[in-house]
């Protein structure tokens, strides 16, 4: 008898403000429903170092906090997110950035600053990248739908999927 | 929260939610009864956790609150529990709506009208400030990227939500809806400096 075994992957999901970089070939780094929050997907194909934070504003200068620096903001998070890879054996030249999310959820009534927080947080991750002189290879963002991003740390492939089920690779 | 501010929010959100559910039950002529009524304090990135998952399909229905402080109000219900309201709203027998269309939300928004302004009326009315919200938006979509939007404003200042969580049933319907108020620190701070100047 021949038994096919399926192979096992173990999901990793990132909350709000969270981060995380591994190196796994089962390991799959998961940012669930995406709306105007920005999920940040990294991979060095050589040393199969993955990395993904889940960003959910632009800029720590904006915010009141005394906690720790966390992926909440986007430019402490990919600095972060970088830096750590490096520690485990990834290259910063080799590194596929991809990035999803920073949905605008609701049409903008009044003046509530927050409500183009997709937008802001697109922007930042893009300037924060081009200062840290890191390309894009690839991105889903903007529009008016929630997302879902998937980093497998096999094979370095970045999935998107939207509500209903619809999955698409990036 | 000091202890005697969390009592004091605690009745606000116990006054708001009671004229909410009032007219709510007004407006679709069916009795809606309260079945459980907690607050609890956790980090704002479980938030979607409430609604069963951030990947979970859910239908919001958002107003941004405006005047002496800034806020947001997102009733979020379950697609089926969804199609149950607009089936009452509209007069059809149950089990009749199956997807959303401009019509079925704008009924929707119409119940997040009145659900919405009754509770801001109510704290309105217990502190003296201005509340007011705004036109409803109605979205079916992932219940993390709805409450993205509140979660942002939330975590600018603060990592904890304060979660005000109402469960309620519908009339002879099998409905069984929640009701979730959490505050934005601006909103707080000016409801409990009301108390203070009172």
């Amino acid at each position: 008898m021949t038994t096919q075994i399926a192979k096992k992957r173990t999901d990793i999901v990132l909350g709000l403000g969270q981060h995380r970089v591994a190196k796994g070939e089962d390991t799959v780094l998961v940012c669930l429903g995406l709306g105007s929050c920005v999920s940040i997907g990294a991979y060095d194909p050589v040393s199969k170092v993955g990395g993904m934070a889940h960003m959910v504003l632009p800029s720590s200068s904006e915010g009141r906090t005394n906690g720790q620096p966390n992926a909440k903001f986007v430019d402490w998070a990919i600095p972060m997110l970088i830096e750590e890879m490096k520690e485990l054996g990834a290259l910063k030249s080799r590194l596929i950035i991809k990035i999803v999310g920073g949905a605008q959820m609701v049409n903008a009534q009044g003046n509530i600053g927050v409500l183009q927080i997709g937008d802001r947080n697109v922007e930042a991750t893009k300037a924060i990248l081009a200062e840290l002189g890191l390309p894009l290879h690839g991105e889903a963002t903007g529009g008016k739908h929630g997302r879902t991003a998937r980093l497998y740390l096999d094979s370095g492939m970045f999935c998107v999927s939207i509500a209903g089920g619809d999955t698409n690779e990036l | 929260m000091k202890e005697e501010e969390l009592a004091f929010w605690a009745q606000l959100v116990s006054k708001g939610t009671t004229n909410a559910m009032s007219n709510l039950s007004k407006m679709i002529g069916q009795e809606v009864t309260v079945a459980s009524f907690g607050l609890k304090q956790i980090p704002v990135a479980e938030t979607s956790q409430l609604m069963g998952g951030p990947d979970t399909e859910a239908v919001g229905i958002y107003l941004t609150v405006s005047g002496s402080a800034t806020g947001h109000i997102m009733l979020m219900y379950e697609p089926k529990v969804a199609y149950q309201f607009v089936d009452i709203l509209m007069g059809l027998p149950a089990g009749s709506t199956q997807s959303l269309g401009d019509m079925e939300e704008s009924a929707l928004g119409e119940l997040g009208n009145i659900v919405g302004s009754s509770f801001l009326n109510a704290l309105a009315d217990a502190t003296g400030l201005t509340l007011l919200p705004s036109p409803p938006n109605v979205m079916t979509d992932m219940a993390g990227a709805l409450l993205d939007i509140i979660a942002a404003d939330i975590l600018l200042t603060q990592d904890d939500a304060f979660v005000a969580e109402t469960t309620y049933h519908v009339g002879d319907r099998d409905i069984e809806g929640q009701f979730f108020v959490i505050p934005t620190q601006d909103l707080l701070k000016a409801l409990l400096e009301s108390r203070q100047a009172a």
